[in-house]
């Protein structure tokens, strides 16, 4: 009988908290549709990286399958650089080509970045730490996973689950803080949307342009804005539908599949539960109030010099989480006014915050040395 | 580093990081612009 049940006697309480943790992961992926397609995975992968002596992970000699996984796509940085193929391809760009000036909301949109790496190097997390912590600001998962790992983070576990859980409650955390700096009459503006059409070959330029450019000021991000953008080519170029649509959707389907499960294996309880879990997991929602507060209080400024004002609330879409920050937006727009329709121009916001989140990861990369 | 230089150190990277990201940024505007101009103007 020792042999059947003698493992149960290396249950630690701290499994047991772990099981609980990835119980209340499936429980939110499943109950309340948080970010299922990375917390449910994560949530199991919790569970079975913390089983006692779980062959899973690698024991003593015996390397485990999730190891395996890790260093064959999350250490070389490879599951985030594929998911960001088939990010690219589903993203449409049009609002933003149409009204380019949007995506400076989209830059001071990541404001909570920066602001989150000082308030956790004062907190006492090595420069290294603090700067894969502050990449929850990001407000995008693959950007989070490839800069923590770059730096090597210890966190990258709690940083994960930090960085989904922030962009499934974006529309929890975001209405009170833009209500907080806006008055009612700056939440009344209307902002007429013109269509225009932009053409295809602005289309087919707008990747290589942005993967020239920024990996010209940022080398290390080329990889990042190189693969999303590689993506977003492969959409729009016309003669590669069948890549496009396996890139949206097996190839995404695939990557995230594998990716939730593998990050698991840094959920591990002796890692995991840790006084730093908590400081991260406060940091995390930090980033998200500032970059909101960075987008508003752009749109704020620009104010005072236009004639024909914006809406300060669409500097909160700025940040990436795509695309409930621009809902949340324009639902807040429509709460004030039945008639005031923001969701566009928030679009276009929401998507120039893809690209700006994935530059300012360049620029943690460029700015802090490994 | 101790903690009082990884925080001016890190502010540092606030004031670089932000500048160069609007930087960036602009540069792409500007570029996005041309390129709808020069688009329009060939239609």
């Amino acid at each position: 009988m020792t042999e059947i049940f003698g493992n149960l006697l290396n249950i630690e309480w701290q499994q047991i908290v772990m099981w609980c943790i990835g119980g209340l992961l499936i429980y939110l992926a499943i109950k309340k549709d948080m970010e299922p397609t990375l917390l449910l995975p994560m949530g199991f992968g919790a569970i079975l990286v913390n089983l006692p002596l779980s062959g899973a992970v690698t024991q003593g000699h015996e390397e485990g399958v999730i190891d395996v996984l890790f260093n064959a796509g999350i250490a070389n940085e490879l599951f985030p650089l594929l998911l960001f193929i088939g990010i690219g391809a589903m993203i449409d760009f049009g609002p933003l080509l149409s009204n380019p000036k949007l995506m400076l909301f989209g830059a001071a949109a990541q404001f909570g970045i920066f602001f989150t790496l000082s308030v956790a190097t004062l907190l006492g997390f090595e420069l290294k730490d603090a700067a894969s912590i502050a990449i929850i600001g990001a407000a995008d998962g693959p950007t989070s996973i490839f800069v923590a790992n770059y730096f090597g983070s210890n966190y990258i576990g709690a940083i994960i689950v930090a960085a989904y859980s922030y962009m499934a409650l974006v529309p929890i955390v975001q209405p009170p803080i833009i209500k907080l700096i806006t008055t009612r009459k700056e939440r009344l503006i209307r902002m007429p949307y013109e269509q225009k059409n932009v053409s295809k070959t602005v289309r087919i330029l707008f990747p290589i342009v942005i993967t020239v450019i920024t990996g010209i000021v940022s080398p290390k991000s080329v990889a990042l804005i190189g693969f999303l953008m590689f993506g977003n080519l492969i959409r729009e170029c016309g003669v590669l539908n069948a890549l496009s649509e396996s890139a949206q959707n097996q190839l995404a389907n695939l990557v995230t599949l594998l990716l939730g499960i593998t990050v698991s294996t840094k959920m591990q309880a002796a890692a995991f539960l840790t006084p730093q879990t908590l400081m991260i997991l406060a940091l995390g929602l930090v980033a998200f109030v500032f970059d909101t507060v960075g987008g508003v209080l752009l749109a704020k400024f620009f104010n005072l010099f236009l004639k024909s004002k914006i809406n300060p609330m669409i500097g909160a879409s700025g940040i990436s989480a795509f695309p409930m920050s621009a809902r949340v937006v324009h639902k807040m727009g429509l709460a004030e006014d039945n008639q005031n329709f923001l969701l566009m121009h928030s679009i276009g916001v929401n998507v120039s915050g893809q690209i700006a989140s994935v530059i300012a990861g360049g620029l943690i990369l460029n700015l802090i040395a490994r | 580093m101790s903690k009082i230089d990884n925080f001016m150190f890190s502010l540092g990277v606030m004031g670089k990081g932000m500048l160069g990201i609007f930087a960036v940024t602009l540069i792409i505007v500007i570029a996005i612009t041309l390129l709808n101009k020069f688009s329009k103007n060939k239609d």
